[in-house]
């Protein structure tokens, strides 16, 4: 199988599990609306974490927040206390962790029970702009509404690869 | 009391843990952020008990709880993982790992690990009630023997 025609099953866990984490896990509402979007470039937020997923698959994963939202489940995830100096370093953690979590448990659910696929650490990067697609490329996108903004859930990969 | 080391790679499930752990009455006896550092840190400080990530950079959980274990035999490593992925897990546990939790951390599944490998230690909600009780005994009992 191509490594695009398994960006959706892949996105589609990703996007089951993320809405899980939120409800269950934050407490906040959230809904997706329903549509996994091709896409020529993905416009990205202040706050973006990057995860590799490889092994079997090859496929990258970006999840770009509002910053509202960043900040309302940093405060969840760290129990509500924390000083303002050690808010900013915190928030960055918070974004990588929950990508972490929120991959980390849809791998079970990934083309093949996500057999053989391996992660990278979660990167957070801050004030990126954009990502262009390539020719050898697909980007597949889905958003996650809240009641503080949005997440923007990506994943891209090449159209020549071959999956196992 | 159990003193701890914390090893993951994201600070904020350090300092959640940390406060969990020490809210119980366990002190933290130190922080790492990857498996070198974990292994550094149990040299020197010995700890009684250790909660270990998978993914970590430099060298993974995996690797540094087989290093651990073969510097000491009894080290009591617990996983902590945002893997839902079962052959993660058992490989953690062949490894020498006493158990595993997944992320994110409840309060309850933690002080209910930590009960299993050390069914004798209490945490800070089960030693109140036995100062709790032990203040009962000694206010029948100390009168009792007094009037002997």
């Amino acid at each position: 199988m191509e490594q695009v025609q398994l960006l959706k099953p892949v996105l589609s866990s990703i996007v089951r599990y993320a809405e899980h984490f939120l409800v269950d896990e934050m407490q906040m509402s959230s809904r997706f609306d329903g549509e996994y979007r091709s896409v020529e470039k993905i416009f990205l937020k202040k706050h973006t974490t990057m995860v590799w997923i490889g092994g079997t698959l090859n496929v990258l994963f970006y999840m770009t927040y509002d910053d509202l939202l960043l900040d309302n489940l940093t405060h969840m995830f760290a129990y509500g206390e924390m000083g303002v100096d050690e808010f900013h370093t915190l928030r960055e953690s918070a974004a990588g962790e929950i990508a972490n979590i929120i991959i980390g448990h849809a791998i079970v659910d990934f083309p093949n029970k996500g057999k053989g696929v391996t992660l990278t650490p979660p990167v957070t990067i801050e004030d990126a702009k954009s990502i262009i697609k390539t020719p050898a490329t697909q980007i597949l996108t889905a958003s996650l509404l809240t009641p503080y903004g949005n997440i923007e859930l990506n994943v891209i990969g090449s159209t020549n690869d071959k999956g196992e | 009391m159990l003193k701890v080391l914390i090893v993951d790679d994201s600070l904020i499930i350090r300092r959640n843990l940390s406060k969990i752990l020490e809210s119980a009455g366990h002190r933290v006896i130190g922080e790492a952020k990857d498996g070198k550092e974990a292994i550094e840190l149990y040299r020197h400080y010995k700890p009684d008990f250790v909660t270990m990530d998978i993914t970590m950079p430099e060298m993974d959980g995996i690797m540094a709880v087989k290093e651990i274990k073969r510097l000491d035999k009894q080290a009591k490593i617990i996983m902590i993982t945002s893997h839902g992925q079962e052959d993660m897990v058992i490989g953690a546990i062949h490894s020498g790992a006493s158990g595993y939790l997944l992320k994110p951390i409840r309060i309850e599944k933690l002080r209910e690990s930590i009960r299993k490998v050390f069914p004798n230690i209490t945490d800070d909600t089960s030693a109140v009630q036995q100062q709790l009780d032990d203040e009962e005994i000694e206010e029948i009992v100390l009168p009792k023997i007094a009037g002997e």
